[in-house]
Parts: structure tokens; sequence; C-alpha cells
């Protein structure tokens, strides 16, 4: 199996359990935050930096996979806007403290990459800090 | 080489001061502790010489380690402890190996807040108390028909750890209970509410003869527990107000039969008396040698290592300013993720200190005792009041970021 086709496969298992996540029911837990996105960072074979698509005037380098076209193995992804501790967009990675859903789309062939990096859930949609003391 | 050794320090304030000012003066200090951490921080504590760690401290281990010192060449000149129970300890083996004149028996009344109250029973200042035995039937106890509000304290709370107001009957059931669990065989206390202002009496005895170093106003938040946010030393004292305060920390210090010693005394001025709130037998925690320090150019801390070393302290006044101390509680809990404004606190107008105690990933509350005050501003100020207002301005730059738990 080839790298592009093996991307692809990857691809299909992340949004298998993301619909997982998203579909999760419980009886006896009381989950406080519903789950629907792994985040996630493509690499292609040629470039160090991850691949970033631009949402207003920032790029970001991170996703939410929305559809897979296995046979054309093309994948529409959101865009996940990077925010600091005081909810402000940023690029500065030591700066990332949450991750915020976009309407913004890219569509991308997947064959154009070999290695993808999830990120902690617990990113999305983190809630702000408390700033204390209040006053 | 002539050694000073140390029972216990904090990480911060008036104990690891000591430590700092017995390097400044050329001895060799060496710190007994509980705290593994510090072990693990030595690299932070570049003015204590030896570091030793037990698990539990205890006399016994405390005079091995001294023989062992002294048998490979220390020359020791004090034991000293500022950190609560070692005080007493301390001083006791300061007076047998290093011949100290400390008075230790007053040190361990100060020790047990049971054994003050009943020592100066008699005396004015003091409030009207009971003192119970939890193995008692205390739920008898509770329907002596109290007044309420009252103190309930154990005899050996520190930092206003286990200082409890209880409101009724039932609210003093609850806290017996909690009391009962943590250690049925604790002391304690039960006294009258007393609502006034309060003060800190910072004092240092020297052959009988007793000195206020100095008369420091409490601001108290009272929320959950009593927490003291705010501290502001006092020039003026020539007052009436202040005389009949001096006069009853004099006859205190009289009737308790200290000699040599320092120590301090929180009182409240109610119906136009002082009644003593509590004492101990050391300087208070916390920023109050730096506080002293920049109000009256007095080391206390540094004089009262003076006193131990059977060296007559200085304790003359080199100027005086006022100064406030402001410090920083929270009202959430969380993760600490970051602490924003410590450069600004002290760039602003008038400060002399910005302390922040919690690092990184610090799970933080709100204040239940006096440790869980997270930081502190001291500023000086052309009068008292510009003092406080310089100190509460530049508290207000300080901001936690907390992550809920």
């Amino acid at each position: 199996m080839g790298k592009q086709s093996c991307i692809c496969q990857s691809m299909k298992a992340l949004l298998k359990e993301q619909c997982m996540l998203a579909e999760m029911e419980f009886q006896f837990i009381c989950v406080s935050k519903k789950v629907d996105t792994i985040p996630f960072m493509l690499f292609s074979a040629h470039q160090n930096d991850p691949f970033k698509a631009f949402n207003k005037c920032m790029a970001t380098p991170f996703f939410r996979l929305e559809k897979l076209d296995e046979e054309t193995c093309c994948a529409v992804l959101s865009l996940l806007e990077a925010v600091d501790m005081e909810g402000c967009p940023t690029d500065c990675c030591d700066d990332l403290f949450a991750l915020r859903k976009t309407e913004s789309c890219v569509i991308v062939n997947l064959r154009c990459f070999c290695a993808i990096n999830p990120l902690p859930l617990e990113f999305v949609n983190r809630p702000f800090p408390i700033i204390e003391p209040k006053c | 080489m002539e050694t000073i050794l140390f029972i216990e320090t904090t990480k911060l304030g008036s104990s690891r001061e000591a430590l700092k000012v017995a390097a400044r003066l050329g001895y060799r200090t060496v710190l007994l502790t509980e705290r593994r951490s510090f072990i693990e921080q030595q690299d932070e504590f570049a003015e204590v010489a030896q570091m030793i760690h037990f698990e539990k401290l205890t006399e016994e281990r405390i005079r091995t380690t001294i023989n062992q010192l002294q048998e490979q060449g220390a020359i020791m000149k004090t034991i000293i402890s500022f950190v609560d129970p070692f005080v007493s300890i301390a001083a006791q083996l300061a007076n047998e190996y290093c011949g100290a004149q400390i008075s230790v028996e007053a040190l361990k009344i100060m020790e047990d807040k049971a054994a003050t109250r009943k020592e100066l029973k008699q005396h004015d200042a003091t409030p009207n108390f009971e003192i119970i035995d939890l193995r008692d039937d205390w739920a008898r106890l509770i329907h002596n028909g109290y007044k309420y509000p009252m103190i309930v304290k154990s005899a050996l709370s520190k930092a206003s750890k286990d200082v409890y107001v209880v409101e009724n009957k039932i609210e003093m059931q609850k806290i017996l209970k909690k009391l009962t669990k943590q250690d049925c065989h604790q002391k304690i206390i039960l006294e009258e509410y007393l609502d006034g202002p309060q003060y800190l009496v910072e004092v240092l005895v020297r052959s009988e003869k007793s000195t206020i170093v100095a008369i420091v106003q409490q601001d108290i938040t009272q929320n959950l527990k009593f927490i003291v946010t705010g501290y502001a030393v006092k020039l003026d004292v020539k007052d009436e107000f202040y005389q009949k305060l001096v006069q009853a920390v004099e006859s205190i210090i009289k009737e308790l039969k200290i000699s040599n010693a320092a120590c301090h005394l929180e009182c409240r001025f109610v119906n136009g008396e002082w009644k003593l709130i509590e004492m101990n037998p050391r300087i208070a925690g916390g920023a109050m040698n730096r506080m002293i320090e920049e109000a009256f150019g007095i080391h206390l801390v540094g004089e009262t290592i003076k006193l131990y070393l059977g060296i007559e302290p200085d304790l003359t006044r080199k100027f005086e300013k006022s100064i406030y101390t402001r410090y920083i509680i929270i009202g959430s809990c969380g993760y600490l993720l970051k602490v924003i404004g410590e450069q600004k606190a002290k760039a602003q107008p008038g400060v002399k200190e910005v302390s922040i105690k919690p690092g990184k990933g610090t799970i933080m509350m709100p204040a239940l005792s006096m440790g869980h005050r997270y930081g502190y501003v001291i500023a000086s100020g052309d009068t008292p009041e510009e003092a406080k207002t310089n100190a509460v301005n530049a508290a207000n730059h300080i901001k936690f970021y907390l992550e809920l738990l």
C-alpha cells in the first residue's frame, strides 16, 4: 500500500472515530462537554512545516475532517482557529490554548500528504481560564 | 566552622530570610527539614550550606544530628527555628548546647494556644474561653447555652488553619465533629467572638526588657475564614489608644515571665479594651520581616538571631516610613496556567517588593488559611493612606489565569 492511500485510510479511520465520538451516548455517565472533533495537522513529504490554510488574515495548520471521498482521496477540511488564553487568534504554537471551529473550509487531495498529527481533543472549545482576583 | 542550625523553614518569608541573614553574617548554615521538596530544590537554597531531611523531625533525631555535626567539627553557635512547632525545642537545644538563655518555658506556653489561655486566665486581655476535650461528651457541651457567634479553634492551629467562627449550635456540632475526625486527642478552645480592629505587635525581649519593635494594623477579610489581607505598619503610636495596647502587651510579657525571646501578639480593641486573640513565640511569617525592615530599617529576624547568639540586638529605628502590604487571595479553584502583571506591579510608585508564591500547575483555591494567600505587594508612601493606595493599586495588576478543575 502506498503512502498516499495510507493517509487516505488513516483519514477514513479518523472520520469513523470522530463520528463515534459525536454520537456517543451514555445511560450513567454525565458528559458535560460534547466532543465531535478530532483536531489534526497534515504534513507533506517535501516541507517541514505543516500544511496551512488561510482563515481571515491568519494561516492555521489545524483542521477538522468534514467529508472524505474515498474514490478520489479528496477531503473537505474545516479550519480550526488557534486562540491564546485571552481568546485572541494566534499563530504562535507556544501561545496555543484552544481551537475554535470556523465556517471556512478547504478541499485537499490527501495524496499530497504523508503524515497526520492528531491533537488532544481538549483543545477544541476549551473553556477560557478564569482570571483572578476578579477585582 | 561556626555553625547555626535551623530547624525547618518555609520557602519564602521570615524564616527563609533568617537563613539568608545567617549566611550573610558568615555562619555556616545547616537546615533540618521535613519538606522533601526542599531537598530536591537545594540549588535554590544557595545560603544553606547543608540540608538534612527527616520524614519527621523529633527531638531525638535533632539531638543525634547535632552530635554528629559536632563530631564532624561544627562549632554550634546557636540552634533556632522560626517555624511552629519547633521554636521552643530549638531554643531548648540552643540553651543546652550553645549556652543561650532563651525563655523556653514561655515559648512552650505560647506554642500551645490552650496553655496560653490558661496561663493568662486572670489577665484583663484574655477573652472568655473554655477548653474542651473532644473525647468528652461534647454533644452535651454544645447545649450549654453558648452565646453565638463563637470562635472554635484547635490549640495547635497555625496560620488560621482550624480556626472557625460558628454562628449556631448546628455549625458548632459540625465543626466539632470535623475536628474529632482529625484528631480526637486535640484540645479545643471555645471563646467569645470579639469584634474590633486587629493589631499585630512584634516584641523582642532581652534581659526582661521588652521592646515593641512594630505595631501593625491588620485588615481582615472574612469569607470562609478570617484571612489577613492587609498590614499597615503604624508610625505614630504615642496616643492613648496605642499606649494602652503597649501596656497590655508589656503586662502579658511580664505575666508569662519572658526574659529573652522574640514573639508577636495579635490583639483586638473591643469596647475600649485590648483583648489578646493569640500570641506566637516568633516573628510573624510572610512579609513581616521585610515590612519592618522597610518601615524602620530593623532586620528583626537578624536581631533575633543575635539574641540567640547572646549578642545585644540593635532595635534602633534608622528611619520611619509608611508601609502597607497587600496580600492577594482568589475566589475560584483551578490549575494555575500563568501569572501576569508582576513586572508591572514592581514598576508602580512606592513598590518595595512583589512576591508571587505559586508556580505554573499549582492548584489554587479561595483562602481557607493564611497559606492560601498567593502573593503580596509591599509599598511605601508619604502617608499611611498613600502607602495603602500604592500597594493596592500595584496588587491589582497581578492576575492569575486558572483552568477550572
